[in-house]
């Protein structure tokens, strides 16, 4: 594989107009290596300050729209159905994604989008999938994400709110690498939490399997792994899958 | 500032590798071109003190990444991609070539750039995940799938 994917590549090459053209841009842009950008004023500015000025409008019109839905938090709600949801800085939903088929279900049956996240999260805990997994003695992960700690702190609090009467439920802060990270292994974050944790216990553990584990099963596998076996041994488990990529193929 | 000389041979030096990081990404050689301008334009304008080869290569790569996403993120772009498109000369690109650069493509985003930084650029698992922020259990997982699809789409044992 190594070699066919070498050679394929090996013949793309950036052909030889389009260096040149990006040197003609480099001399113009920084003024033939003289000066930063030049900045025109005045005169020029007058002339074309109407075309400006409607320029100006559907930027700002564009900027709106682009802002509203660009995500600033997310939330992993995590307990089998796993669910989650993008928050913009005006703190509505602007995505509500199901991460398995339970959860695929309840986004469904969910009209949570465009509303607040406080409004949406109440909604989410009340209905009939997820109070039926608590009742079983499902474990509810909630997971806030994002850049924006102010933000992020404040949906935490809300989130605490809405689960204050399940002794199951735990809802904690993650970063936006983590969610990076979960979304890259196709995990919500709240199981990547917990996958992570088992499997610094248990390497053995893939993220396949997390996938079909639900958290209680996930949960309950950790503490066995805590209070059992004292001969695990973790060092072996991560150099053995080392040693598989650490050579070119 | 960079001077002119300096410019000239990062883009000796990485025209190839800027290109092909593209070619994952992007939809059109238009926004490779965008791409190209932005790139250079921040090396040539930039500060920073490049310790080593290496740690310059490992910038452009970052970069190049971060410049394609930031543009894929414009609510405008098309969604749909062809080699064709990608390419200046796409007749140049011999067929069995082409047949693997279009299974790369058709792998999901988060898979090429592992693909092509392990696999053509010979660079291991820690080592990507230092240069895409990822773990490295990640990018070995990573790795692990792409390869998958890729021996699915095309062919098991012949596929070497």
């Amino acid at each position: 594989m190594s070699k066919n994917l070498k050679e394929a590549f090996d013949s793309i090459h950036a052909d030889p107009e389009l260096k040149e053209s990006t040197r003609a841009f480099l001399r113009e842009k920084t003024g033939n290596y003289t000066a930063p950008e030049p900045r025109r004023r005045s005169g020029g500015f007058r002339r074309l300050a109407p075309a400006l000025a409607c320029a100006a409008l559907l930027v700002v019109g564009l900027s709106g729209y682009q802002a509203y839905f660009t995500p600033t938090s997310a939330i992993s709600i995590d307990i089998n159905p796993s669910v989650e949801l993008e928050i913009n800085r005006f703190d509505r939903v602007i995505t509500v994604e199901g991460l398995n088929d339970d959860g695929t279900a309840l986004a469904a049956e969910l009209n949570v989008r465009f509303m607040s996240y406080d409004d949406a999260l109440g909604q989410i805990i009340a209905s009939d999938a997820i109070q039926q997994c608590l009742a079983d003695d499902g474990v509810l992960s909630i997971v806030v994400s994002g850049d924006n700690e102010v933000q992020q702190q404040e949906i935490l609090r809300c989130a605490r709110r809405c689960t204050s009467g399940e002794s199951n439920a735990h809802c904690y802060a993650g970063s936006s690498e983590d969610l990076a990270e979960a979304q890259a292994l196709g995990l919500p974050l709240g199981k990547y939490h917990a996958y992570e944790e088992l499997h610094a216990l248990d390497p053995s553990i893939t993220p396949e399997e997390a996938a079909g584990m639900t958290m209680r099963e996930l949960r309950d596998r950790i503490d066995a792994c805590q209070d059992g076996d004292e001969e695990e041994s973790y060092g072996g488990g991560q150099h053995q899958h080392g040693g598989r990529w650490n050579q070119h193929e | 500032m960079r001077s002119e000389w300096e410019a000239n041979r990062a883009i000796d030096r990485y025209a190839d590798l800027v290109r092909r990081v593209c070619m994952i990404h992007l939809k059109n050689h238009a926004d490779t071109e965008d791409i190209f301008q932005t790139v250079f334009l921040k090396y040539v304008t930039g500060t920073t003190e490049f310790e080593s080869e290496e740690h310059e290569k490992a910038w452009f790569i970052r970069v190049t990444i971060n410049a394609c996403k930031d543009l894929l993120r414009s609510f405008f772009r098309s969604r749909t991609v062809s080699l064709d498109d990608l390419l200046e000369q796409p007749d140049q690109v011999p067929e069995d070539h082409r047949e693997v650069l279009e299974a790369v493509l058709a792998l999901p985003d988060k898979y090429r750039d592992v693909v092509y930084l392990h696999y053509y650029e010979g660079y291991t698992a820690p080592e990507i995940g230092t240069i895409l922020h990822k773990n490295p259990n990640t990018v070995y997982t990573l790795l692990t799938r792409a390869r998958d699809e890729l021996r699915k789409m095309l062919g098991g044992e012949d596929f070497e």
